[in-house]
């Protein structure tokens, strides 16, 4: 025979549970929290980049302060991984429209014993909006890698380097908002509606 | 010597929790460090805090009652583990949610209401099998998540998809490094609900209180 009150216990687990639950609605939708198609990251003050561009120029993140930023560590040797995601963000840059110009894609090379500047120039110069090169002495390029987040080691004798390909959305104001690996650039739209986000907030 | 040991007990716990909550900076790092410091929180400080904490002989509260129900223990800690390891079951709405709230507070208190039904001091079932059922059923579904871990052919997370991951591993071999060790975190629920099942706690070991 059953015991007397034998629904309580399952009642409160329901209770509880659903208590849970809105209480987790209701934190994301009180923090207004924008749903992102890539990965949040913790909104912070991006690292330092002082490198040379691939035009020979010293280069800071600061002066890129007021437009958002892609950035994205690779190298130009990079068999696929590397130009795929660039290629990617180019119909990001279209569903822009009129927000292209606020936007920017900063390729730093994890290479620079081979990536020159002019090589850099000449490989950013294949894409569409065509990204600012960087590069660098190797210590800084290893020090801002680690920095960004980005892992990376030779491969193959040097040949080759095994890298994090994700792409880093910096906001106007310098500060981390998103990071994206190449799945997750697969919606252009998606991208370009984060990149306005972060445009306005 | 032993009176120390609920101390020890919660110094350990609290050093534990302190540890990782500062694995948790960093998630994307890696998800086999990621997973550790979640399963730190939920399956080895609860057991060594609650341990060194003093059992009080007063009578629950009523939000004591309900907190303190195995079903309510049950429950929440099986939707705690399901909703953190596979959010893609739920809509997007709730798997944002989840993922803006702050994750180790729901492990370590999922983690301290499942624990305190096993050990001596908090158990409300009233016998060893249902104590050892109870445990053993709820650290299934943390199992199952493992082994789908470490056996799946792909990265199941996108935030995982294209990185190197900390010690320059694959994403794939993360993955299954993160799996193996949900699995041994849960090994412990898993035999010490085994040996209640199956009788072998030596009479007086334990010492219950009434509910």
């Amino acid at each position: 025979m059953m015991r007397r009150g034998w629904w309580r216990s399952p009642l409160r687990a329901v209770a509880v549970c659903a208590v849970l639950g809105c209480g987790l609605l209701a934190y994301a939708h009180l923090g207004a929290r924008y749903g992102y198609i890539g990965t949040p990251l913790k909104v912070r003050l991006a690292p330092r980049l002082q490198l040379t561009d691939d035009r020979g120029k010293p280069f800071d993140l600061s002066a890129l302060r007021g437009r958002a930023a892609l950035v994205y560590f690779g190298y130009t040797h990079c068999p696929d991984i590397c130009p795929t995601t660039l290629a990617a963000l180019a119909p990001v840059f279209q569903a822009l429209g009129p927000d292209r110009g606020n936007a920017v894609i900063v390729f730093v090379t994890l290479d620079p014993e081979r990536d020159t500047p002019a090589l850099l120039h000449a490989y950013v110069s294949a894409f569409e909006p065509m990204p600012i090169g960087l590069t660098g002495p190797a210590a800084a390029i290893g020090a801002a890698a680690k920095d960004w987040g980005v892992s990376w080691r030779p491969a193959e004798g040097g040949a080759y380097i095994d890298h994090a390909s994700v792409i880093t959305l910096v906001d106007p104001q310098g500060r981390w908002r998103v990071r994206y690996g190449l799945s997750q650039v697969a919606d252009p739209a998606a991208v370009a509606r984060d990149i306005r986000h972060v445009m306005k907030s | 010597m032993r009176r120390y040991w609920p101390r020890l007990f919660v110094s350990t716990g609290t050093v534990v929790v302190i540890g990782s909550v500062a694995g948790l900076r960093d998630p994307l790092a890696s998800m086999a460090s990621y997973t550790a410091s979640l399963m730190a929180l939920n399956q080895v400080a609860p057991p060594l805090l609650l341990l060194g904490m003093r059992r009080s002989s007063r009578s629950a509260s009523a939000i004591e009652q309900w907190l303190f129900d195995p079903w309510v223990a049950f429950c929440v800690f099986g939707a705690v583990t399901i909703a953190i390891s596979l959010p893609g079951i739920f809509a997007p709405a709730v798997a944002n949610a989840v993922f803006s709230a702050p994750l180790g507070l729901l492990e370590l208190a999922s983690g301290l209401l499942l624990w305190r039904q096993i050990l001596p001091g908090g158990q409300t079932l009233d016998a060893d099998w249902k104590i050892g059922a109870f445990g053993f059923l709820a650290g299934i579904p943390m199992t199952v998540v493992a082994v789908v871990w470490m056996l799946a052919p792909a990265v199941l997370y996108t935030p995982y998809l294209d990185v190197l991951c900390r010690w320059n591993i694959s994403p794939l071999a993360d993955q299954r490094w993160a799996g193996f060790i949900m699995l041994v975190s849960g090994a412990p629920l898993q035999l010490a609900s085994l040996w209640l099942i199956l009788g072998l706690r030596a009479p007086g070991l334990i010492d219950k209180q009434p509910s």
